[in-house]
Parts: C-alpha cells; structure tokens; sequence
C-alpha cells in the first residue's frame, strides 16, 4: 500500500459520522417485526420514519380503523367537494326541473309522525343536512328539513326493509299532494357534474334508510343538495338504489305546519 | 320480552335467542357461542372484544367486572332478541304456533346470525355486531324497539 493511500486512510478514520439529533415527542412500536416506527410531532405536522414498506402498508391499516381519521377523511372529501361546487356557475333551475303532483308512498314507524321534520332536522337524511352534521368548517351549510317518500310503495317497503323487516309499529302511508311541486332531478344534475371523479358512485353509496344521528359530517349528497336548494326548487327527485328504475323524492318543508299544510297522509 | 325498568340486572330480561349467555348465570358470556357465531379465531374475537386472549379459553366470562365487555355483550343480545322477534313476526310460519316448532327456532336462529354480522346500511356498511360490542349500538337497539313498539331502559342502551 502506498503512502498517499495511508494518509487518506487515516483520513477518512477521523471523519466523525454526522447523526441527526431529533426531537422525538412519542415513538410506537406497532408490530412485533423487527422494523420500528418512529412518530415525531413537530409543530407544522406528524412525520413517519420507516425502514420497511410493509410495516407502513400495516401501520396505515391500523390507523385507518379509528373512527377518528375516517371521519377526518370524510371531512377532507366533502371539503373537496365544496369547495369545488363553490367555483361553479350556478345551474339553470328550468333545465333540471320536474313537476309533480301524484300520489307518494312513505313508510315509517309508528313512533314518529308521518309529517314530522323533527327528526329530519336534528339528524339529517340521505340528501338533507341535520343538525348531526353541521360543522363550524362549513358555515355555508345550514341544515334543512326534507321527507323522503317513493313514487309506488313497493319502492317505499324495499328502501324501509333493507336494513331490518318491517315490524308490527312500521306503518305505510299513502300521501296525496295538495299542491304542485317543482323538483331538482338531481342524477341529471349529477350527470351534469361529470367533471368531478367518481361523483356518482360516491352519492349513490350514501344511504337512504341509516342512523343519520351518528353520522357527524356532512356527506357528499348533502353538500350537492344544500348547493341545489340556494337556487330554488321545492325538492329533490332521485333513483332508487334499492328499486332499479323507480324514483324516490324528497320534499323540503320549514316545519311541521308547511308540511302538514301541503300533505295529506292515509294509513294503508 | 319487556326490557323496562331493569336497573337492578338487565340481563334477567333478555330472552338470549343465540344463547351468548349462560342459561344459569344471564351476567356470564359464552365465548365459544360468540365464536360459532362470528366465525372469528380466538384472537380475532378477542382483539374485537378488546379483552386478552387466555379469556376466550374460558368457558363463562363473568361480565359483572368487565364493565366496557358486559355493554357491548348486552347490546349484542338486545339487538339480537329484538332482530329475531322481527323475523318472526315476518316468518308465516311462525304465526301459525303458539310455541315454535324447533325448525322453525333454528331458521329464525340462522337468520339472526347472519343479520348480526352482515353489513348494514342503517349503519353505514358495518355490522350489528361491529357496532354493539363496541358499545355504540344505542341507536340501532331504539329504531328496533321502535319497530316492534318496545320500550328499552337506560341501562342497555
């Protein structure tokens, strides 16, 4: 070995390694592999340090579990959403209008009047903001009342039944209009929204017949539906995801006296 | 099946269609029951149960100092009661007898199971299961009580 080589040698063995000095505020260990994940909480976020891919891939998992970060994500998305609606010309009422007049069918249970918006205030439905899911990070959205009926009560009973049987307090109801209402086809507007990825599969998997009270942000249906209502109409008109080809409507109402007002209900 | 003004032992008034409590004591869980019924291992179950391992060896799980464990378990068997008085006020066969013919106990049985685990959309795509044993089923016990114009006490749900 020549001396040049030597020195660089005794060289490179002084050079000290340099090592990051971090501040870790927590670490977690979340599996028994050999790979550890490092969580740092810095002010400006959280950063993950991982050596292996697949503990990540587990990692995420884990967190995608908690109802925290789902309701996160849902936030996320309908902020997308909204924020995107914002940025659009408003749609010609005219285009999209449907009048109807025809009898209705509703079922519901025994405990709840038929006519009632109590409970679709406070908890919201598939197309109606509640009080459920009014946020302070959507201001814009106030929540409305809306009842939901089908235009033929097979529909009605199909949409009711889907989640449990009908039981011996679920009552059908046969509902003549009093007045002409002038109703959003709202897959025509969704339609119409095709810019938007997945727009159609994302308001379709919301469900009609659901524990509304439990869902705490406002869903994607509900933000297009409030962003409909500021532009007129007296509803919506929709298509049945229990019922292939039949229609199912939901009428906007201030309170119980405008509906009791506009609506005549008949036990079946 | 009257669940009202139970505070003293809710779990006297169930009627345990599933069998997830031991007939001898209500307040003890049988966790091989829960096993057939979901269909989870032994560690799935135990992780769903938030409770450890070596329990689901047990034959009984005494639930009276298990406080998270017995709300989840009793919403479980409320929801499961309420769900198989439904089916049955559905089923014609079961209208025509006073007392169920066993054939007729095990289809309303199985139909029950599966409504249990199956993905609802009354609760966003997760199970009844899913949402009882963690302790959230306070709305789904009330919609199914409502159904069948049932009165639920505070203590369950």
């Amino acid at each position: 070995m020549n001396k040049a080589l030597k020195k660089n040698l005794k060289k490179l063995a002084k050079v000290k390694p340099k090592t990051e000095v971090k501040k870790s505020v927590r670490s977690s260990k979340i599996s028994k592999s050999t790979t550890k994940i490092f969580v740092e909480k810095k002010e400006d976020g959280i950063f993950i340090k991982v050596s292996n891919p697949k503990t990540l891939i587990s990692f995420i998992d884990s967190i995608k579990k908690s109802h925290l970060l789902e309701e996160t994500m849902q936030l996320m998305e309908t902020g997308k959403l909204f924020n995107w609606l914002k940025g659009l010309d408003p749609p010609n009422f005219n285009l999209y209008k449907v009048s109807w007049n025809s009898d209705l069918y509703r079922v519901c249970c025994a405990d709840y009047k038929a006519h009632s918006v109590a409970g679709s205030l406070s908890c919201g439905g598939r197309l109606n903001l509640g009080g459920s899911q009014k946020r302070k990070e959507f201001f814009d959205l106030k929540p409305f009342a809306a009842l939901y009926f089908s235009e033929e009560l097979d529909t009605a009973i199909k949409e009711y039944t889907d989640s449990a049987p009908l039981g011996p307090k679920d009552y059908k109801y046969k509902v003549s209009l009093k007045k002409s209402f002038d109703l959003w086809d709202y897959d025509k507007i969704i339609d119409s929204l095709k810019e938007y990825p997945n727009l159609k599969e994302t308001v379709r998997s919301c469900p009609l017949n659901a524990s509304w009270a439990d869902c705490k942000v406002p869903m994607p249906s509900q933000v297009i539906a409030c962003w409909l209502k500021a532009f007129g109409g007296d509803g919506f008109i929709f298509e049945s995801t229990k019922n292939h080809g039949r229609r199912n409507i939901a009428l906007i109402f201030k309170d119980d006296h405008d509906a009791e007002r506009s609506l005549d209900f008949f036990i079946i | 099946m009257l669940i009202n003004n139970f505070k003293s032992n809710p779990a006297s008034h169930f009627q345990n269609v599933l069998g997830l409590l031991s007939p001898k004591d209500s307040n003890k869980l049988i966790p091989n029951r829960l096993l057939e019924i979901t269909g989870y291992s032994k560690t799935l179950l135990a992780k769903e149960l938030k409770s450890s391992r070596p329990l689901m060896y047990r034959e009984e799980i005494d639930l009276r100092s298990l406080a998270q464990l017995r709300t989840g378990v009793f919403q479980l068997v409320c929801a499961s009661d309420l769900i198989f008085d439904l089916f049955k006020f559905n089923d014609p066969e079961a209208k025509i007898y006073q007392k169920l013919p066993i054939e007729v106990l095990h289809k309303l049985q199985a139909e029950t199971e599966r409504w249990i685990m199956s993905p609802n959309q009354f609760l966003f795509g997760k199970s009844p299961f899913e949402v009882c044993i963690s302790g959230s089923g306070k709305e789904l016990i009330h919609w199914l009580a409502s159904k069948l114009g049932r009165e639920i006490s505070k203590d369950v749900a």
